[in-house]
């Protein structure tokens, strides 16, 4: 669900810059498309200049296994299986999300010139869901798990993200880059109001890289998601009644790691290299993530 | 009915500029919108129409009319065609409202200060003495960088051979930017191919060269000067527009209620302590600024702040004491203003006027006046004025009656045959009189125009007050690349 939020609101960003003049460019949906999915060279070469197939692609295909219909129906089926361990409101929620995403009309809305009334209500339902489970399912091991996830997956699509964008400035951060240059970035984050109200000197790379790794408010920065994801990690292994010493063992990894980014700063992150740095993030947490998988999921 | 035929049916006004209609038939730079909108039929066209009021619904767009104690929310009307103007044209109009606000900045420098453009005889020291808004308080202080004028809107017409004319310069508390920047907004959901194809230039990073030049105005030289927006408050009829450039910009939009003066310098009230201010992008006209200094009953003001601007300590954007220059009797010495401080020939012409206060000119007017708009200088927004063709005896008797009392007080101008561009207006495509606004900034790094504007225009059939108060709506204006 995380995910798929998180993707609706950068297909939605894309489409709506889609409009203005760099629209036109050939390759304009090309970021969007590897991001999130696996197209061969073909498709990308059919949907990057066009908008609509491009969303058609991201939102509905049945060839694309990662389009958010299909997230949608993996996060159902997934609630349909733990339906004891979430409220009723929150499995209703899921549940009414995929019915209106298999309903025709979906499809038909998606046929429209204008998409972006679709996007939103996506949108909208898939934040509603974040409030839903919010206001209630109770503190427990399931919401744990859900918030341990939500902000795992927060972490990925914000470090993904943020590295395509550093990957087209090839990691330069002293070519300086006007804030236009990270506007997209920051609405993908829903952090640009936040950017313009917190960040007033000029020296706008450093600004962003602060806010989307280092700034502790900022709820999709690296450092926020990571803090959360610490938290909740704890709260899993004191509540694991086996008290295994793989659930220790994994908190101490993870805290080890999330220590390096918890006590960083701009000057550590150039001296070692952005690339390396965000790097041994993405590292660290797909590592992190097979672990939690194998400890508390697997059935081998 | 499709919109091939909305588009055969469309017939233009004799004697006046059509902007998408020609007696060579359609004008190139509309072909590609009008191409796109053949295939629309005209549900499809009310569907946009019901669409943009969503959207400015949704995002507060309103204005609220008090009704039998219920407040009823609406919207300002937005035709959904947009207006075309081609880069060519848009060069001429960038570069003369360049000319014409380097200027006026000039003369307000020298208004201020030495007077020599009234020494030279060039304007008369009367006609300025008689300006409500020259503000003697104001001599000598010293503004940021020698910049009195950082955001005006110009407001221009096009006449009956298309040509630009000026018909209002606006250096004080410009508003409707917002409206320029939600218009394309909106327009990007209703004609979203249209958009892309026709190569229009962007206008969504004004918030962005507005914050920078507030910020290079700082008077303290730091890295995070702060800036804010003062405004008179929620019942002001612009406050969606404030909140709009204070939430754009990340910057506090404040009342005056939240700043105070002590030691000559401002400071904002805020939860964590006093800040100094820096900068105030101030939507307050000068005489509710400062109690102290201007009306004394202005509760809207902070008592003081003028002596910080004395100081110095702060800057106040746009400069106290602009309204001499936007004058509508001054108006008329701006094509002299350019050539005596410019040594250049007006690249935008005014539209001629007529000073009452001469009893030649006055007399010719009299004379002439089923032919003339009549203004009051002290008003604006379309309030104060005859339109000579349109008025009975009886109102131009009484305008007579009160331009006698005092003709000062009375400027005309022969009513020029605003251009139409197509509407939307009762399902079918017809011609409507427009202005245009641009806005342009003005920092230390030199002038910069978004390319666009607030294009105005007067629904009702025949009139030529395109004010949003006088039954006047907006457009998207399109700025396109040939």
């Amino acid at each position: 669900m995380e995910r798929s939020e998180g993707m609706l609101r950068v297909l939605h960003t894309q489409y709506i810059l889609s409009f203005d003049a760099e629209g036109n460019r050939s390759d304009f949906w090309k970021p969007v498309l590897t991001l999130f999915t696996h197209p061969t060279d073909e498709q990308l070469k059919e949907f990057s200049t066009d908008s609509h197939k491009a969303l058609n692609y991201l939102l509905s295909d049945p060839q694309n296994v990662n389009s958010i219909k299909q997230l949608i129906a993996k996060s159902r089926e997934n609630a349909r299986g733990i339906q004891d361990n979430i409220t009723k409101e929150v499995w209703e929620h899921v549940n009414r999300l995929y019915h209106w995403m298999h309903d025709p009309t979906f499809e038909r809305g998606l046929q429209n010139r204008d998409v972006v009334p679709l996007l939103d209500e996506a949108l909208s339902k898939t934040i509603l869901y974040i409030g839903i489970s919010d206001t209630t399912m109770p503190r427990g091991m399931g919401w744990s798990f859900m918030s341990l996830g939500r902000f795992t997956e927060r972490c990925l699509l914000t470090v993904q993200l943020s590295m395509q964008q550093f990957e087209e400035m090839s990691y330069e951060l002293d070519t300086e880059r006007d804030i236009l240059y990270w506007r997209q970035l920051l609405l993908n984050l829903s952090g640009y109001e936040h950017h313009l109200k917190t960040y007033r000197s000029s020296n706008t790379n450093d600004n962003v890289l602060d806010q989307i790794i280092l700034d502790k408010n900022f709820p999709r920065s690296i450092k926020y998601a990571l803090n959360r994801m610490e938290k909740y990690l704890r709260d899993v292994v004191s509540n694991d009644v086996t008290s295994s010493l793989s659930g220790q063992q994994l908190y101490l990894e993870f805290s080890r790691f999330n220590s390096q980014i918890q006590f960083a700063d701009l000057q550590y992150i150039r001296q070692l290299g952005l690339k390396s740095f965000m790097s041994m993030i993405q590292t660290n947490l797909y590592q992190f993530t097979n672990k939690l998988g194998q400890l508390f999921f697997s059935y081998t | 009915m499709i919109g091939s035929d909305l588009i055969h049916q469309y017939i233009t006004q004799s004697g006046f500029w059509d902007e998408m209609s020609g007696a060579e038939g359609i004008r190139p730079p509309y072909l590609a919108l009008l191409d796109a909108l053949k295939n629309l039929n005209l549900s499809d066209l009310h569907e946009k129409e019901a669409l943009a009021s969503r959207l400015f619904i949704n995002q507060g767009i309103t204005f609220t009319v008090y009704s039998d104690n219920k407040g009823i929310e609406r919207i300002f009307p937005f035709d959904i065609l947009p207006r075309i103007i081609t880069a060519t044209e848009w060069q001429g109009v960038e570069n003369g409202i360049k000319q014409r606000l380097k200027a006026l900045n000039l003369f307000l420098q020298d208004i201020y200060d030495d007077q020599h453009i009234i020494k030279d005889g060039v304007i008369p020291a009367a006609l300025i003495a008689s300006c409500t808004g020259y503000n003697r308080e104001v001599k000598n202080i010293q503004v940021p960088h020698s910049i009195y004028v950082h955001i005006s809107g110009i407001d221009l017409i096009r006449g009956e051979n298309g040509q630009f004319y000026v018909l209002e310069d606006n250096l004080r508390t410009p508003s409707g930017v917002s409206y320029m920047l939600e218009n394309r907004e909106v327009t990007k959901r209703l004609f979203p191919d249209i958009l892309v194809g026709n190569k229009v230039r962007m206008v969504n990073n004004y918030p962005l060269l507005l914050h920078n030049i507030l910020l290079s105005l700082s008077p303290r030289p730091i890295s995070n000067p702060t800036v804010v927006l003062l405004t008179p408050g929620i019942y002001n009829s612009a406050y969606y527009e404030h909140t709009f450039l204070a939430r754009s910009m990340g910057i506090p939009l404040v009342e005056g209620r939240d700043l105070y003066v002590d030691q000559h310098k401002v400071f904002m009230k805020t939860t964590r302590g006093p800040q100094q201010v820096d900068v105030i992008y101030r939507r307050i006209d000068d005489e509710f600024i400062d109690p102290l200094v201007f009306r004394p009953d202005s509760v809207l003001g902070i008592p003081g702040i003028m002596s910080a601007y004395r100081k110095g300590t702060v800057a106040l954007i746009n400069a106290v004491g602009n309204g001499v220059a936007d004058d509508k009797a001054v108006y008329a010495y701006v094509p002299a203003m350019i050539r005596y401080y410019l040594n250049e020939e007006p690249i935008l012409p005014n539209v001629p006027t007529y000073q009452l206060g001469n009893p030649e000119e006055k007399g010719h007017v009299f004379q002439n006046i089923e032919k003339m708009v009549v203004k009051r200088t002290s008003q604006s927004g379309g309030y104060g004025m005859l339109m000579g063709n349109k008025a009975s005896e009886e109102e131009i008797d009484a305008f007579k009656t009160e331009i006698e009392k005092n003709p000062r007080d009375f400027i005309a101008q022969p009513r020029i045959n605003l251009s139409t561009v197509p509407c939307l207006i009762d399902g079918k495509f017809v011609p409507r009189h427009v202005d245009l606004r641009p806005y342009a900034l003005c920092g230390p790094s030199g002038i910069q125009i978004v390319p666009g504007g607030l294009t105005r225009v007067a629904l009702r059939e025949g009139s030529l007050v395109v004010n949003s108060s006088q039954g006047g709506g907006s457009k998207d204006t399109w700025i396109i690349d040939e």
